[in-house]
C-alpha cells in the first residue's frame, strides 16, 4: 500500500504543473509567513481578507473586460488600496477593522455582482468558487504565471531581508522607531506594498477566502513555542512551507481542494504546537 | 548573518528560476513514451494510452484537463483515455445542419468546476439506443485531435467506449 502511494506521488511530481505549483506555492508560502509576522504583531490579521476581497472584484472587472492577464490590474489596484489601510495611520476618519470590513465586503459584494451580470463565461459559479477557494487555481498557472510569481516572491524575500531590523522596530515601536531616525512613512509604504503582493500570490494558492489562514496560522503556531521575533519568523516561514508543499501532495493524492488541505494542515500544525507550548510551560512551572 | 542568508536567498532564487524555465516538455503519464506529433495525422487504431486521465485523483485530472484544453498543439495526436460523466449536445457542422454533440465533463475536487472534452465515435452509433445514459459515468479511449488553426478547438476522435 505505501509503496503504490509512493509509486504514485513520484508520477504525479513528473508532471511539469505540478512542480510549477510546488515552487510557486513554496514561495508563496515563504513570503507569507514572513509578511505575517508583522502583520499578527501590528493587529493586522484580517487585513488579508480585506485586500484579498478587493483583488477578487479587480479580477472580476478583468474578466468582464477580457483581459488575458488580470495580474497588471489586480496588483496595482490591491497595492493602492493596502497602502489606504496601512499607511493612512492615526490622521483616518475611519480605523483599522471598520476599515477593513468595509473594504472587504464591499469588494466582494461589487465583484459577484459584476460577475453574476456581466459574465465572460458559461461557468460563472465555478469561476467564482474556484477564486474564492483556491480548489486547483495554483495547479494551473501559466508559465507567465509562475515567472512572475517568482520574481515577486524573490522581489519581497529581499526586501525583508534587507529591510529586517527596520520591520522590526517598526512592528514594536513606531514612535520609538521614528525618533530613532528610521523613516516610518516610508517603510510603512513598503510593507503594505509587499502585503499586496504577497496577498495576490496567495490568492493563487488558497483562494480569496482562506488567506487569513494562510498568513495567521503558521505565526500563531510559531509564537506558540518561540519567544523572539527572530525565531517566531524562521520557524514561521519553515511551518508554513512544510504546511503548504504537505498540504499540496496530500490533496494531488486525495483529490481534495489545494486550499483547504492547506489550511487544515495549518490548522493541525497550529494545535499541535500549543500543545507543545502547553506542556513546556507546564515543565516550566 | 545576513550576508549568510542574502547569499542563500540568492542560490535558492535562481535554483527555483532554473526549475520553472526548464519545464516545458508535456508529460506522459504511461510507462510507455509516445512518439512527438509533428502534424495532424490520418485517423487511427487507439493502441497504447499516451495521457491516462482515469489513473489520476479528481484535484490532477481537472488540472491535466485544463493544462490540455490550454495547450491543446502539444497533445495533438496523443491517445488519451479519460472518465467523466456522460453530456451530449446539438451544435452545427460547417455546412450549419444540426449536429450532435458527445463530451465527458470532468469536474474539480469541490464539483464546483467542470470542463468538458467532446469526443467523436470512432464506430458509427445509434442516438440513444448505443449510448450511455446522459450524467452517466464513462470511459472513453480516443485520440486527440487539435485544430492548428485554432488550438482553442479540441476533440477526441476514434472513442471507443470501455
Amino acid at each position: 500500500m505505501e509503496e503504490g502511494v509512493f509509486q504514485t506521488l513520484g508520477q504525479y511530481l513528473a508532471f511539469p504543473f505540478v512542480q510549477n505549483a510546488l515552487v510557486a506555492g513554496t514561495l508563496i508560502a515563504l513570503c507569507a509567513s514572513l509578511l505575517g509576522v508583522p502583520l499578527v504583531l501590528r493587529r493586522f490579521s484580517y487585513i488579508g481578507d480585506g485586500l484579498s476581497h478587493v483583488a477578487f472584484s479587480v479580477m472580476a472587472v478583468a474578466a468582464i473586460f477580457g483581459l488575458s492577464n488580470n495580474m497588471f490590474l489586480v496588483l496595482p489596484a490591491t497595492i493602492i488600496c493596502a497602502v489606504l489601510l496601512l499607511h493612512g495611520g492615526e490622521k483616518r476618519k475611519i480605523k483599522g477593522d471598520a476599515a477593513i470590513a468595509m473594504l472587504a465586503v464591499g469588494s466582494l459584494a461589487v465583484g459577484y455582482l459584476l460577475l453574476s451580470k456581466f459574465s465572460p463565461s458559461a461557468n460563472f459559479s465555478g469561476d467564482v468558487c474556484g477564486t474564492l477557494f483556491g480548489s486547483t487555481s495554483i495547479l494551473t498557472l501559466s508559465k507567465t504565471d509562475v515567472i512572475l510569481c517568482v520574481a515577486l516572491s524573490v522581489v519581497v524575500l529581499l526586501a525583508f531581508v534587507f529591510f529586517y531590523n527596520r520591520i522590526f522596530a517598526l512592528t514594536f515601536d513606531e514612535t520609538f522607531a521614528q525618533a530613532s531616525g528610521v523613516r516610518t512613512g516610508f517603510f510603512n509604504l513598503l510593507l503594505a506594498v509587499l502585503i499586496a503582493v504577497v496577498i495576490v500570490l496567495a490568492m493563487n494558492l488558497v483562494g480569496a477566502l482562506l488567506i487569513s489562514a494562510f498568513v495567521i496560522f503558521p505565526v500563531l503556531s510559531a509564537m506558540a513555542i518561540c519567544k523572539s521575533f527572530l525565531s517566531v519568523t524562521i520557524t514561521s516561514a519553515c511551518l508554513s512551507v512544510f504546511c503548504a508543499v504537505t498540504g499540496m501532495l496530500i490533496s494531488i493524492l486525495a483529490g481534495t481542494p489545494v486550499g483547504s488541505t492547506i489550511v487544515a494542515m495549518n490548522i493541525a500544525v497550529f494545535l499541535v504546537f500549543r500543545l507543545i507550548g502547553f506542556f513546556c510551560a507546564e515543565k516550566k512551572l | 548573518m545576513k550576508t549568510f542568508f542574502l547569499s542563500r536567498f540568492v542560490w535558492f532564487s535562481f535554483l527555483m528560476f532554473g526549475l520553472v524555465l526548464n519545464l516545458d516538455v508535456p508529460f506522459s503519464f504511461a510507462a510507455e513514451t509516445a512518439a512527438p506529433p509533428a502534424a495532424v495525422q490520418k485517423p487511427a487504431k487507439p493502441a497504447k494510452v499516451d495521457v491516462d486521465l482515469s489513473r489520476l485523483s479528481a484535484t490532477m485530472v481537472y488540472a491535466e484537463v485544463f493544462n490540455i484544453l490550454s495547450n491543446g498543439y502539444k497533445y495533438d495526436g496523443k491517445t488519451v483515455r479519460m472518465r467523466g460523466a456522460f453530456s451530449t449536445s446539438v451544435g452545427e457542422d460547417d455546412d450549419g445542419q444540426p449536429v450532435r454533440k458527445f463530451h465527458c465533463i470532468i469536474r474539480d475536487a469541490t464539483a464546483c468546476c467542470a470542463q468538458g472534452i467532446e469526443f467523436a465515435m470512432r464506430d458509427k452509433l445509434a442516438w440513444p439506443t448505443d449510448f450511455p445514459k446522459t450524467n452517466s459515468t464513462i470511459t472513453v479511449v480516443g485520440r486527440f485531435y487539435c485544430d492548428m488553426h485554432d488550438a482553442s478547438v479540441i476533440t477526441v476522435v476514434d472513442g471507443v467506449f470501455e
